[in-house]
């Protein structure tokens, strides 16, 4: 896979012949990887309105552990070897990640949670909801205290304006995070693009702009559907996941498509889209590529033991989901509240 | 100037105007509940059905701890701390939307005057939008009392469907609070004890 450096080098290097042909070649690429982008586009939002109990079952049991494993080598990748003033950015972030996903994990499993009642499940996820949004409000700050140049200062209003929202329906703003964290994947694309792709951005955008034709076209076929069966505890966790009974007078069938289909992409993101854009750098097998284990003042051990549990928690995932899936994937989706939270951090750091 | 002093008389106003629609009362109708509808409003519980050799009635075993959390969601008089605590966590948090929402629209306003200099007058007008549509569905949400989404966790009926033999069955059955276990349970006579009844 050749880096966007690589084409530029060529550019230097080479006449107007060579130049030529490098932004032909380039153009050509950016036109393939587009076509592609549309295809996957396609094909999912037409899986997802016609099976999507169905692609749900399968996207979740194939996808769901190899993509936390490509992220968590993602994010390893993009970690400086010397965190220097980002010091407390990382601290903040990984404090964060931990306490809120133990407090979501002990919130759902929390013995008597059943009898909490109405009042009792409003006010706990009202209380998680704002700690998040505190959280994700500190990291903006300190990162803007990095990034003097732009304004981060709308933070704290839009947070309040966030808090005070999730007050009113705690569980509508959960839902929103459930449906908002697939869209995250396309952002970080974005900005993968930027660094080393620029020639595909383009067209990477005007795909994009497909992305609420596709969800129209979903909600226009499937607004006046029946909903679906909730006929055993798998279906009813699927449809209960995409938000039935928290969005009333909607189509389960319609929400259930729409969630399926944005966490297909979210999956294709994470598991093809940002290897193959980011470039040899991040095949799995190139440990060596990771800064954090290649500088001498890495931890490459740490870090390749980290990745080889990771593996490891893959594969006993899959046999978890081979025994008992629908256990399964309710600890999956509470344990990864973790990959949710991480991204944001990392977001921040490349916007 | 002018946009600054806007901006404040406009914070002024919904800081004055939010606690005073929290405090609407209901509307006057009760929502109709359907059947096919998922009660996450309701409390939750395990509950096994039992056969029990030599049991001569049925008996509907409630633990105390299920018991008094129940007693508290159906708002039924235990102690004064449960009913104050039922009452207040809606209105509480009703309050506390509104509180953080005069503060984004206050803090925005602050924002926008700290750099007048440098916000061109669309930005301030969209900043200005977004806070208009944050209050408004803010007070539409506090006029409407809207109460908060039903619960959204998995209830798994389980191998409790085998209970139903698709005709309806009726019996007297003996409730009994219990001090042991977490979910509650129905145990049933292994054998017909019909003829025998003490009452």
């Amino acid at each position: 896979m050749q880096s966007a450096a690589d084409i530029g080098a060529v550019c230097a290097r080479g006449g107007a012949t060579i130049g030529g042909a490098a932004s032909t070649e380039a153009a050509s690429s950016a036109r393939v990887f587009a076509v592609a982008c549309t295809c996957v586009l396609v094909a999912a939002a037409a899986l997802a309105g016609w099976a999507p109990f169905g692609l749900s079952v399968a996207t979740v049991f194939l996808f769901a552990g190899p993509h936390n494993w490509s992220e968590l080598r993602y994010f390893i990748t993009r970690l400086p070897v010397r965190l220097g003033r980002s010091r407390i950015f990382f601290g903040t972030a990984a404090a964060g990640v931990v306490a809120l996903t133990a407090s979501y994990a002990a919130l759902s499993f929390a013995p008597g949670a059943g009898a909490w009642g109405e009042d009792g499940w409003y006010f706990s996820t009202a209380m998680w909801n704002s700690a998040a949004v505190a959280w994700m409000v500190a990291l903006v700050m300190l990162r803007g205290r990095q990034t003097p140049r732009r304004d981060w200062g709308w933070a704290l209003p839009v947070g309040c304006a966030l808090v005070g929202l999730n007050w009113l329906a705690p569980q509508v703003f959960a839902l929103a995070l459930v449906y908002l964290h697939p869209l995250v994947a396309l952002w970080f694309l974005d900005r993968q693009l930027r660094r080393t792709r620029r020639s595909w951005s383009r067209a990477y955008r005007v795909c994009l702009a497909l992305l609420p034709l596709a969800l129209g076209v979903l909600w226009w076929r499937l607004a006046a559907s029946a909903s679906l069966p909730e006929d055993g505890a798998l279906a009813l966790r699927i449809v209960r996941h995409a938000g039935a009974g928290i969005v009333p007078g909607i189509s389960s069938h319609l929400l259930v498509s729409t969630h399926v289909f944005l966490e297909t992409l979210h999956y294709g993101v994470w598991l093809v889209g940002v290897p193959v854009v980011a470039g040899a750098g991040l095949a799995p097998w190139r440990f060596r590529s990771i800064p954090l284990v290649r500088h001498r003042e890495g931890w490459p051990r740490l870090i390749g033991a980290l990745l080889v549990a990771g593996a490891v928690v893959v594969v006993v995932l899959w046999v978890c989901f081979l025994a008992d899936y629908a256990t399964t994937r309710d600890v999956y989706f509470t344990v990864a509240m973790a990959h949710v939270l991480a991204e944001v951090p990392f977001l921040l750091r490349m916007v | 100037m002018r946009l600054f002093k806007y901006c404040v008389a406009f914070a002024v106003l919904l800081v004055a105007v939010s606690p005073a629609l929290a405090d609407v009362a209901l509307p006057g109708k009760e929502r109709v509940r359907r059947n096919d509808e998922i009660r996450g409003d309701l409390p939750y519980s395990q509950m096994t059905i039992e056969s029990v050799e030599g049991l001569r009635e049925v008996r509907l075993q409630i633990p105390r701890s299920q018991f008094a959390r129940m007693s508290a969601a159906a708002g039924i008089v235990q102690d004064d701390a449960g009913v104050a605590q039922a009452g207040t966590l809606k209105n509480a948090g009703t309050v506390i939307a509104g509180l953080f929402l005069s503060l984004a629209v206050v803090l925005t306003g602050l924002l926008l005057v700290r750099s007048r200099r440098r916000v061109a007058v669309g930005r301030a007008a969209v900043a200005l939008l977004v806070c208009v549509c944050a209050a408004a569905v803010a007070a539409v949400a506090a006029y409407a009392n809207a109460a908060p989404p039903v619960g959204w966790r998995a209830q798994d009926p389980g191998t409790l469907l085998k209970a139903v033999s698709g005709k309806s069955l009726t019996g007297s059955i003996r409730i009994e609070v219990v001090e042991e276990g977490s979910g509650i349970k129905l145990l049933i006579p292994a054998k017909s004890h019909a003829g025998e009844e003490e009452e």
